[in-house]
């Protein structure tokens, strides 16, 4: 029965390997015959509970680590629990991105006086120099930053 | 695993021979060989960022001293070069001024190098980005006459673009350590993005494995509201470090800053908060030159 830190380090420098995990993750720790707490570990995705396993700790107590969360009055001084804590975890794509109100529906956004006016992209060293506008018209009369005192 | 440089079997951090300060120095005699450096970089998950030159050097080096931060990172170097491998991280301790760890750390280098050993620093992400020791270590090999030179690696900047999916050609991108923006007078744009790193580290200058003193953040807080509103959404990131996990990140409004729980692998990204404001007389003399 393989360790998991073995089986880990194995995908780091095993590229077919690394490529059998990603394309069927339970199908590549079967056949390298990681135990069934080291399975659920890794597919929980929660490093805590990876980290615990991979120092040692039972399986029980590895998936009671992810139970504390940052819920009331935190304390300046964060103490850091043993195995790396997890506060929250948020996949990027669905809230994550450019600023909405710099992007191009920034005119039907809550600033719309925030629109960029260009994008400029430098040119390569070895052609000759130009330069390339992506003009946009001012959305109103105010070009420059609000006063600071409106947005506080 | 597969790739055994050789018969030799792993050694134990900790065992008896690493405790003198200068293992691995005495590996090949100085007259036969001279000695080089190549400083690498392990990515911030091993797993997938680990580059194909980096794996050949590690494998190859008469001493390879490493610095990670994850036990399967730690794994591969020792599986990678089981007779030469010796970890760098001794050398932190509680309460001690970082600096003089990496001072430890560039010395344990150059010692390898001057006895004539193919030396292999590997420090996790980018040994470029936020590593004292790598960028001293080649300085100082170079001022001695010892051939040295550095491979980039996949950094947390490098993550933190794709995961974030933002680009730092578009506004442009300013980038501090955290603690090195609170304490000088730096003027940024905010119409351009701004990193600021090791924000859990925040005016600490000591290594801690226990815990964290974040109370300069409202400090921080208040420098940033010269330059943003105080509602303007920032967000903390951490790479993910092991396959099968997600990156951590968190939008938060920039007052609630200094009531959030940071810790010391999380980085800050704040958003453009203006637009960018062309310069018309620059716009006239471009228009001018280029027809």
């Amino acid at each position: 029965m393989a360790e998991l830190k073995d089986f880990l380090a194995e995908l780091a420098i095993n590229p077919k390997k690394l490529g059998e995990f990603i394309h069927d993750p339970e199908a590549a720790m079967t056949k390298a015959e990681l135990s069934q707490e080291d399975k659920a570990a890794l597919l929980s995705g929660f490093p805590s509970i990876i980290y615990a396993r991979l120092a040692g700790v039972p399986t029980q107590q590895a998936f009671q680590i992810t139970s504390s969360s940052p819920t009331g009055t935190q304390p300046n001084v964060t103490q850091i629990p043993p195995y790396y804590p997890i506060y929250i975890v948020l996949a990027p794509p669905s809230y994550m991105g450019q600023p909405p109100y710099m992007g191009p529906q920034a005119q039907q956004g809550p600033f719309p006086y925030l629109t960029p006016h260009f994008v400029w992209q430098p040119p390569p060293p070895y052609l000759t120099p130009h330069f390339v506008w992506q003009p946009t018209q001012p959305s109103g009369p105010q070009t420059g930053p609000p006063q600071a005192g409106g947005w506080r | 695993m597969s790739a055994q440089k050789s018969s030799s079997e792993n050694r134990p951090i900790g065992s008896g021979k690493e405790d003198s300060k200068s293992e691995g120095a005495d590996r090949i005699p100085h007259e036969t060989k001279r000695g080089s450096l190549v400083v690498i970089g392990t990515g911030i998950r091993i797993v997938g960022q680990l580059t194909l030159e980096a794996i050949a050097w590690m494998q190859i080096a008469d001493s390879l001293l490493y610095v990670v931060a994850d036990p399967v990172a730690e794994a591969v170097i020792k599986h990678l070069n089981p007779t030469g491998a010796v970890s760098l991280a001794r050398y932190y301790e509680e309460g001690k001024p970082r600096i003089h760890t990496y001072n430890a750390m560039v010395e344990h280098i150059l010692r390898c190098v001057r006895a004539g050993n193919k030396t292999v620093a590997a420090f996790y992400g980018h040994p470029g980005v936020f590593a004292y020791p790598s960028h001293e270590s080649i300085r100082r090999a170079k001022s001695e006459g010892f051939p040295a030179r550095m491979l980039p690696g996949i950094s947390s900047e490098d993550c933190l673009f794709a995961d974030l999916g933002v680009d730092p050609a578009t506004w442009g991108c300013q980038s501090y350590e955290a603690t090195d923006f609170l304490l000088s007078s730096s003027l940024i744009d905010p119409s351009s993005q701004l990193i600021l790193w090791q924000v859990g580290l925040l005016a600490e200058l000591t290594h801690k494995s226990q815990q964290f003193d974040t109370r300069a953040m409202p400090l921080l807080v208040q420098k940033l509201t010269q330059f943003y509103p105080l509602s303007h959404p920032v967000t903390l990131y951490q790479a993910a470090m092991l396959p099968g996990t997600d990156p951590l990140i968190v939008q938060i409004p920039l007052y609630s800053l200094a009531e959030f729980p940071i810790t010391a692998g999380m980085t800050l990204y704040i958003s453009p908060a203006w637009a960018r404001v062309p310069d018309p007389a620059m716009l006239q003399l471009a228009s001018l030159i280029m027809g």
